[in-house]
């Protein structure tokens, strides 16, 4: 997702010092990263964000260095490939200095993971973050008996608010002085080091007894199925009613008429001043115009149901509500052959493949990997397809519009099945820690909203005036009709929609909302609309996806997800119009 | 998991679903075959 994230070795400057940013999952190593290097980073309240790792420049004092956000991971067995890359970088990277952070409101498993770091002999400095969080839980910790009993700086933090972010830095630097360093009393083996977690828990730690708040019992309801299956329908219901509610509300209310009552009439006004009827008119404001549809469609057809699209997503993120849904949906999931964590991916995948897909990293199995990229890439339409979907079909038949969204599930489940049954290896037992349930930040979650905002904008622009301005010049030419002849028989022998429709598969490969937008121009029958759906929901991954997939799996992978889609679409498609036809023509 | 950690069954799935355990401070969902595997003994 993001384009600083890469997988070589790392080279630093002479002087610059390197740094690894390691701990468990979910502790804000993704915070502390971004508040200390100043670059944007995703961060969640759940595990496995970081399933590459990222690197940033930071300074101090003059000093130069090179901070590496390390994948967190429970342990250094290396049992899942964000593990992988972590023992990877541990044993290959010859950092300087590490700097840990540990969840003040976790200690015991924390230090498990802290005493494992010290076996490999390079200076640590413990950042003891969520300290806030702790001391409204009830828990006191004595950092002065913590750093004696780990023989190593602890710095207390609160990394969302920059709390003790500088001090880190300073002990970093103060340490690297140090090239390697010897750990006194690291234990060997697994039995050991939990009897020295203990000791160091009972001499560190002490826990107030107090009341659960309503948020924790709130957290702990929701895993139960007798309230959190009811609450999981609700929350769906009212993300759905957020995003399409929403989005549907912005787009009439304001943008379109600001669209249709100014920009247009403005747009095509200039252009008439400067270029008289003809091709280079109707490419740039005709029926396909660049300069209209190209600002319509990306504006105000998709960018508000992108928006609060993350508004929800980034909420349950952050909350701490996804690893729940989880909890009662694994069950359902494991008929899929996937575990339920997944449903994290799958979820993110209804905003865009790409990330959907980088995030199967943290599922322990290839064969849930390929299994969820796999159905995110057939069945699974994005926000901007969504968008794309309820400007087609929203006024026009919300019948269809349901049945679009009931078939996709299908079409997730039944390539589930038998994407189970066919691919060899087996699917990991469920093991996903539960975070607390919390309010998000809010300074932090406007940012998140906004940055996955502007990289949508970002990447979806470009592309789809480019497309836009291809089919402006391939409808406006002829070419159309020419291309339109080759494949008439699937069009409209097997599909029965109209060759107009050809232009919106043609687009479809590089954007999926471009697959559907097209057929916004065209006068299509309620069966018509549904067998188009259908082909735009299954046909290919854009571009995008399909560069992801080559990058995460083989090109032969990539290949067969490719034309397996492909091939769904048409099938189903077709499928869809000749028994509508003939039920149709019984009637 | 070390000895004289407190632990507690928070709830159970149908279908096979997993169940939530709270260790210590946290809670983990453990899948029913893993869980079935988990001995746990009272120590005083």
């Amino acid at each position: 997702m993001s384009c600083h994230t890469q997988e070589a070795h790392i080279h630093t400057k002479s002087g610059q010092l390197k740094i690894l940013l390691m701990g468990n999952p979910n502790v804000g190593k993704s915070v502390v990263f971004s508040k200390l290097t100043g670059m944007d980073v995703i961060a969640s309240n759940y595990t496995g964000t970081a399933v590459t790792f990222t690197k940033g420049n930071i300074k101090f004092q003059g000093n130069e260095g090179v901070l590496i956000d390390v994948p967190g991971t429970y342990s250094l067995e290396a049992t899942s490939l964000a593990e992988e890359v972590a023992v990877n970088m541990l044993q290959n990277e010859n950092a300087d200095v590490i700097i840990c952070v540990l969840d003040a409101t976790n200690l015991e498993r924390n230090l498990n993971f802290a005493l494992q770091l010290q076996q490999y002999n390079t200076p640590i400095v413990f950042a003891l973050n969520l300290t806030d969080v702790a001391a409204r839980q009830g828990i006191k910790i004595d950092i002065d008996k913590l750093s004696k009993e780990l023989g190593a700086p602890v710095v207390p933090t609160v990394a969302i608010r920059n709390i003790g972010l500088r001090d880190i830095l300073k002990e970093a630097w103060k340490l690297s002085e140090e090239k390697s360093i010897e750990y006194n009393g690291v234990p060997d083996n697994q039995d050991e080091r939990w009897q020295r977690v203990g000791r160091i828990i009972e001499n560190v730690q002490q826990v107030e007894h107090r009341h659960p708040t309503f948020l924790e019992k709130l957290g702990d309801a929701l895993m139960t199925p007798l309230a959190g299956i009811p609450a999981a329908i609700l929350v769906l219901i009212l993300s759905l009613g957020v995003v399409v509610g929403g989005g549907k509300a912005i787009r009439s209310l304001l943008l379109l008429p600001i669209l249709n009552g100014y920009y247009v009439p403005f747009i095509t006004n200039l252009v008439s001043g400067f270029v008289s009827d003809g091709l280079i008119y109707n490419v740039l404001v005709g029926e396909y115009g660049m300069l209209i549809k190209g600002i319509e469609w990306p504006f105000a057809l998709i960018l508000p149901y992108v928006f609060l699209f993350y508004i929800v997503l980034s909420f349950l993120e952050d909350s701490g509500y996804l690893p729940r849904l989880a909890v009662l949906v694994d069950g359902v999931l494991q008929r899929i052959g996937i575990q339920g964590g997944n449903i994290v991916p799958m979820i993110m995948g209804y905003g865009c493949a790409v990330p959907a897909i980088l995030g199967t990293r943290a599922a322990t199995t290839l064969k849930e990997r390929i299994i969820v990229a796999s159905v995110v890439s057939l069945a699974v339409p994005c926000v901007a397809q969504t968008g794309a979907f309820i400007a087609l079909l929203g006024d026009r038949s919300v019948f269809v519009l349901l049945l679009v969204y009931f078939i996709s599930l299908l079409g997730i489940f039944i390539g589930g099945m038998v994407l189970n049954k066919m691919l060899p290896g087996k699917t990991d037992p469920i093991l996903l820690e539960i975070p607390n349930l919390l309010m998000p930040d809010r300074q932090s979650y406007i940012k998140k909203i906004l940055i996955r905002t502007k990289h949508f904008m970002v990447e979806a622009e470009i592309p789809m005036l480019l497309g836009v301005g291809f089919a402006a010049l391939v409808a406006e030419t002829g070419a159309l009709n020419v291309v339109g002849t080759y494949i008439e028989p699937i069009i409209e022998g097997w599909l029965g929609l109209p060759r107009e429709a050809t232009i919106g598969l043609i687009l479809g490969i590089i954007r999926r909302e471009l697959a559907v937008l097209p057929l916004l121009e065209l006068d299509l029958t309620t069966l018509q609309l549904l067998v188009a759906s259908v082909v735009a929901l299954f046909y290919l991954p854009c571009l995008s996806v399909l560069g992801v997939l080559i990058k995460e799996f083989k090109v032969s992978t990539a290949l067969i997800i490719g034309g397996s889609t492909f091939v769904a679409a048409f099938l189903l498609g077709g499928f869809i119009n000749q028994v509508g036809s003939l039920i149709a023509s019984l009637l | 998991m070390r000895e004289g950690l407190k632990v507690k069954v928070m709830s159970k799935q149908p279908l096979g679903g997993p169940i939530v355990v709270s260790m210590g401070n946290r809670s983990i969902a453990i899948a029913k075959d893993v869980a079935n595997q988990i001995l746990v003994k009272e120590v005083l």
